[in-house]
């Protein structure tokens, strides 16, 4: 009995010691790998150096060609409303400056800085006076639509 | 035979009661252990090695006979 007992104690205290080593070390690792995260995150940032000019230059370059992009999408749906002479007879309706800012923003694909030069209003009135043109055009269009041809 | 397992018994009671020599012994036995658990993809973790001898430490204070 008594060897028995003897015999257990060096198997009980090496699986009590390696169940608690075994614990110590995945905790360790999570630290670690938690760390190294971290730290990765970190250098990431220190690289991303708000100051430098190339960086800041190419994510304007990229605006706008994106809002480039965006003024296509609405250029294409006149392009296919084009088709219909709806469109056309509602843009010769429209006077003379709204007819300037249409073209001149469409055709010209001029900036809202550039069409306010032209004009001698400031860019937002410029924004403004050419997005109403275009919600005129297509509560006319609609009008249209709903007494058929 | 007999006396190699009242020995370790005869160990463990010394290094709880801070025996050094009692100690070290054990932690010759188990140094294999201990490093192996703290191999971190072939290479040595000395930090984590620190960290699994204070856990043979724990061990051996809080282990009940």
């Amino acid at each position: 009995m008594k060897e028995q007992y003897n015999d257990s104690i060096q198997n009980r205290f090496t699986a009590y010691l390696v169940a608690a080593v075994v614990h110590r070390r995945i905790r360790y690792m999570e630290q670690k790998r938690k760390r190294i995260d971290h730290e990765r995150i970190l250098m990431d940032l220190l690289e991303k150096n708000y100051l430098d000019f190339d960086t800041q230059f190419h994510a304007y370059v990229s605006e706008r060609e994106n809002a480039v992009v965006r003024d296509w999408v609405q250029f294409r749906e006149i392009l296919d409303l084009l088709g219909s002479r709806k469109l056309v007879r509602a843009v010769e309706r429209l006077k003379e400056r709204e007819k300037t800012l249409l073209f001149a923003r469409v055709f010209g694909e001029l900036s809202f800085t550039e069409l306010a030069e032209m004009l001698d209003i400031n860019p937002k009135q410029a924004e403004m006076a050419y997005y109403y043109v275009v919600r005129k055009l297509r509560k006319e269009l609609e009008v249209w639509m709903r007494h058929g041809q | 035979m007999d006396s190699d397992r009242t020995k370790f018994e005869a160990l463990l009671l010394h290094a709880k009661n801070g025996d050094k020599n009692a100690q070290e012994e054990i932690f010759r036995m188990y140094r294999p252990l201990l490093i192996k658990n703290a191999m971190d993809k072939n290479l040595f973790d000395e930090d984590l090695y620190q960290e699994l001898s204070a856990t043979l430490i724990s061990c051996i204070r809080t282990f009940q006979i």
